[in-house]
């Protein structure tokens, strides 16, 4: 039989969907060709897009916060729709209305009229693609609908969202209320979004009727917390930047909640922007500690943000919770206020298209270093291209005193270009440059908050009390970890990014980082001897022993395999095989008597030794689940011990103490630690922190250790854990995967 | 014409050298942006643009490095940006759902490669986060070793070695066990 690479495999299956025939050169070619001649050509779903984006800032900037706005009133929430005052009868359109002109399709599909404001959601269909403009420096329709009212008053826009693409869109905008006593308003649309003055019918108008709502209409009830609940403060220790968050209203859903909070300013200075951590960020979790999973609530009102109020929503699905509910946002992302250079450019006389100035001109702002690498001259405007020394959100440039229509820019980190487009003229001769750029802060220090409806008592805890007393470190605590004590001493063996920013590799340092030494060419399977003295681990010449003293290595020829584990004692080591098994092997410290323990194709992982070394312990990925199994080195015979209860199903990193008496392992999620008897007897969960996944354990003696990785950004920090007395400390200066542990 | 060659033309403004590279690329690309897009439309505009911003950029290039590899990286991060947001409160999927298909077709004969094999794989696959679906696209499909995958995931190797390691054993296991009873 032909064996097919998993190439060949994917390959096949993407080829269902991408057939050989595709050819993306003709488009590719167009584009290059049309890039070469016109720097100015934008596809026209960009040019769209900025349109709307554009739109919707214009609008939110003139509007009043929601939720402010809705205090101290009567609130309702109406999916699709946000909240709403109920303190007068809603009303709605009469009948959806529809209007036709050479082939486009304008629909007034809703309306929702409330005490304080008026919603209304039109669609437009049939817009031809020739209707926009292929460029940026071609005005197109910017005006937006507006209402007018019978005695000819026309209604303010508070905001707006939704927009699209040709050939149709849908969008929905929010107007000041209309009176109470008026039940007609014409819709007026001067011109179809985006399109080219013009090119398609203008001037539309339809005549609303307004209605009571009907009695199914789905409001549902906004319970105002009687002051914003604090959810604690925190400074930034960099900059001395602090915010508060707070929960401000709870929307109570058939199917569950929505919680409505901001975070509110104190010290940010003027004209910094701050955004609430994504959903990644926040978890809440109910009496028991346990996780409830959360989205996105469906009209999330942080869409605005002003100088001092960021707002943050999101729901949960049902009602039956073990009361509280916790709510913990883990960070806050900071968006410094931009600083900013300017510097004088000459573009010399008659300046032609294509034209370079490498200029290759450096500042200093903040701490951040910035080149001005060159300046590029486009048939419609300037390319700025910009280098920073460190990696930073955002860098642009400009000419002072020349907005200009248009422009873009983006970059990775490091390198940016920006560009600015003009109609007409382009400005040349002495020019005044602006430099700025945007530097990111994440404040990391959670914000946490309880909250339960009125009238409901407190459920008691699902899991047992043992298990929930028995947790040592949680989302409320983990931030607040302080680094090991200065006496503390022991060595850590670390698979990392080294110093020069490129390489990974292991070290063995102290607790403090210091003292470090590189351990060969030892990879990401790296194991300390029980005594310190020496790690093992593969290189390609074998199964490799560096002797950390003497610095002598002893090389195994022909010995190939990873999750090496020693003997108590360190005279043997068990390891997987590298072979296309997953069988355990044995090998003494001397590279004497190569033996293979096990031979039955299931994946395996090493345990650890019993402390005499007699019975060695995997976990096996078997029909059962992560079974732990124990094997008799001198009969080796062996046996199924137990299977470990909601172990991780790719790898539960499973750990027996030292002592013999635990056997450590990290659950299906990743993210909690259970501590188990090795007779099965007891069972404890001595972390959970749903926003790190735990990537190594180890022990040494009776303290654990763990990489932990950040959910978010996958960083790594090493905590050390006392199970019995909860002991916790971070290992400040460790970033990796830590391989071992050495305490005295 | 090699990738050296249609570079260097590149460089000098000439399409052809754009040409010479699309056509060596534009599948195993666009194949790969649409296992990690699931949107094929979406997988063949990250191939447009990609090789748009390869053109405008093209004299940065560096000639001493392996156009491949460069451009793959490039399409893969796109498809990634492209998805980014989609992970967040979905349900992800089995990964040994997708694991458990690979085997079964890679144990397959070429000559009765069925359709529903094909069907399961893009079904399993498709269900899980697009991190971990970048990741096998680049290890199984890029073929990619996992220094170079960390390097263009911006992950530590040992995330890499993570998020593969389970896929490579229960495939190593499922294959040794088809190996063994032929």
């Amino acid at each position: 039989m032909k064996s097919k690479s998993y190439f060949d495999v994917l390959d096949a299956a993407a080829q269902r969907r991408v057939p050989d025939q595709v050819d993306l050169f003709p488009r590719i070619a167009a584009q290059a060709r049309r890039a070469q001649s016109s720097k100015t050509f934008r596809p026209r779903k960009l040019a769209l897009a900025v349109l709307f984006v554009l739109l919707a800032f214009a609008i939110l900037v003139v509007s009043v916060p929601a939720l402010a706005q809705a205090m101290g009133r009567w609130l309702g929430f109406i999916p699709g729709i946000g909240i709403i005052d109920t303190s007068a009868p809603l009303r709605v359109l009469a009948e959806p209305l529809t209007l036709t002109r050479d082939g486009v399709t304008l629909t007034v599909e809703e309306a929702l009229l409330s005490a304080d404001q008026t919603t209304i959601t039109y669609s437009v269909a049939g817009v031809p693609s020739s209707a926009y403009p292929r460029g940026e420096i071609v005005v197109s329709c910017l005006t937006l609908a507006y209402l007018q009212l019978p005695d000819g008053t026309t209604l303010e826009i508070s905001r707006g969202s939704g927009g699209g693409f040709a050939p149709s869109y849908r969008v929905q905008l929010t107007y000041a209320a209309v009176p109470a006593e008026v039940n007609e308003a014409t819709f007026i649309l001067p011109c179809l979004d985006g399109t080219l003055p013009g090119s398609q019918p203008e001037n539309w108008r339809l005549p609303l009727q307004f209605i009571p709502a009907p009695p199914a209409l789905t409001v549902m009830p906004v319970i105002e917390l009687p002051t914003a609940t604090a959810m604690g403060g925190t400074a930034s220790a960099s900059s001395a930047l602090e915010l508060l968050s707070s929960l401000d209203q709870v929307i109570e859903l058939d199917n569950g909640y929505i919680f409505a909070g901001a975070f509110h300013t104190v010290t940010l200075p003027n004209g910094t922007t701050a955004y609430a951590s994504d959903q990644s960020g926040l978890t809440v979790s109910d009496a028991t500690g346990a996780e409830i999973t959360t989205q996105s609530a469906p009209e999330p009102e942080s869409a605005f943000s002003s100088t001092d109020n960021f707002p943050w929503a999101f729901q949960v699905e049902g009602k039956q919770f073990a009361w509280p509910l916790t709510i913990t946002l883990e960070s806050a992302r900071i968006y410094l206020p931009a600083q900013e250079a300017k510097f004088e450019f000459d573009t010399g006389p008659d300046p032609q298209e294509g034209q370079e100035w490498v200029l290759n001109k450096d500042f200093e702002l903040g701490d951040v270093q910035v080149r001005v690498v060159s300046i590029q001259r486009s048939a419609d405007g300037y390319q700025f291209n910009l280098h920073t020394d460190q990696q930073i959100a955002g860098a642009g440039a400009w000419i002072e005193g020349f907005p200009g229509v248009g422009g873009g820019g983006g970059g990775d980190g490091h390198d940016f270009s920006s560009s600015s487009i003009y109609a007409g003229e382009l400005p040349e001769g002495k020019l005044t440059i602006g430099v700025s750029i945007l530097q990111v802060e994440i404040i990391q220090r959670p914000w946490s908050v309880s909250w339960q409806p009125e009238g409901v008592q407190n459920n008691e805890p699902q899991i047992t009390a043992t298990v929930d007393a028995s947790l040592c470190v949680s989302s409320a605590n983990i931030a607040q970890l302080q680094p090991a004590p200065a006496t503390m001493s022991g060595k850590v063996l670390l698979y990392h990014l080294l110093d020069d920013g490129q390489t990974w590799g292991v070290t063995m340092s102290n607790l403090d980082g210091s003292q470090q030494q590189t351990i060969g060419n030892a990879g990401g399977w790296a194991s300390l001897s029980p005594d310190g003295s020496a790690v093992a681990y593969p290189d390609i010449d074998g199964l490799t022993i560096l002797h950390l003293a003497s610095g002598a290595a002893d090389h195994f020829a022909g010995v190939n395999g990873y999750n090496i584990s020693w003997s108590p004692d360190g005279s043997r080591l068990a390891f997987i095989g590298a072979g296309a098994d997953w069988e355990i092997y044995l090998i003494g410290a001397d590279g004497t008597g190569l033996q293979q323990l096990t031979n039955d194709g299931y994946p395996k992982a090493i345990a650890g030794w019993s402390p005499d070394g007699q019975e060695l312990y995997f976990t096996a990925d078997d029909a059962e689940g992560q079974t732990l199994w124990a094997i008799e080195l001198a009969s080796q015979r062996a046996r199924a011990l137990f299977v470990l209860d909601n172990a991780s199903l790719k790898a539960p990193f499973a750990k027996i103490s030292p002592d013999g008496s635990w056997i450590a392992y990290r659950d299906i999620n990743v993210s909690s630690l259970y501590l188990v008897k090795i007779d099965n007897t007891e069972q404890r969960i001595v972390l959970r922190e749903p926003d790190t996944a735990i990537a190594t354990i180890e022990w040494s003696g009776d303290w654990l250790s763990l990489s932990l990785a950040d959910a978010r950004s996958e960083a790594r920090s090493v905590l050390l854990l006392q199970p019995q007395t909860c002991e916790a400390f971070l290992l400040p200066n460790m970033h990796g995967d830590l391989q071992g542990l050495k305490l005295p | 014409m090699d990738d050296l060659e249609g570079i260097r033309l590149l460089k000098g403004g000439d399409i052809a050298g754009l040409e010479i590279l699309v056509r060596r690329y534009q599948i195993k690309a666009a194949r790969a942006a649409f296992l990690i897009t699931r949107d094929v439309p979406l997988a063949e505009d990250i191939v447009q643009e990609t090789f748009l911003r390869l053109y405008t950029r093209a004299r940065h290039f560096d000639e001493s490095r392996p156009f491949e590899p460069y451009l793959m990286r490039a399409v893969v991060n796109a498809a990634l940006n492209a998805v980014k947001r989609e992970d967040k409160g979905v349900q992800f999927g089995d990964p040994q759902e997708f694991e458990s298909s690979m085997a079964k077709a890679a144990s397959a004969e070429i000559e009765s490669y069925a359709e529903s094999i094909k069907s399961e794989i893009l079904t399993a696959l498709f269900k899980l986060p697009a991190r971990q679906r970048a990741a096998i696209v680049q290890r199984y499909y890029l073929q990619m070793n996992e220094k170079e995958m960390a390097s263009a995931l911006g992950a530590a190797p040992g995330t890499i070695k993570w998020l593969l390691s389970s896929a490579r054993a229960r495939l190593r296991t499922l294959l040794g066990a088809e190996r063994s009873s032929k």
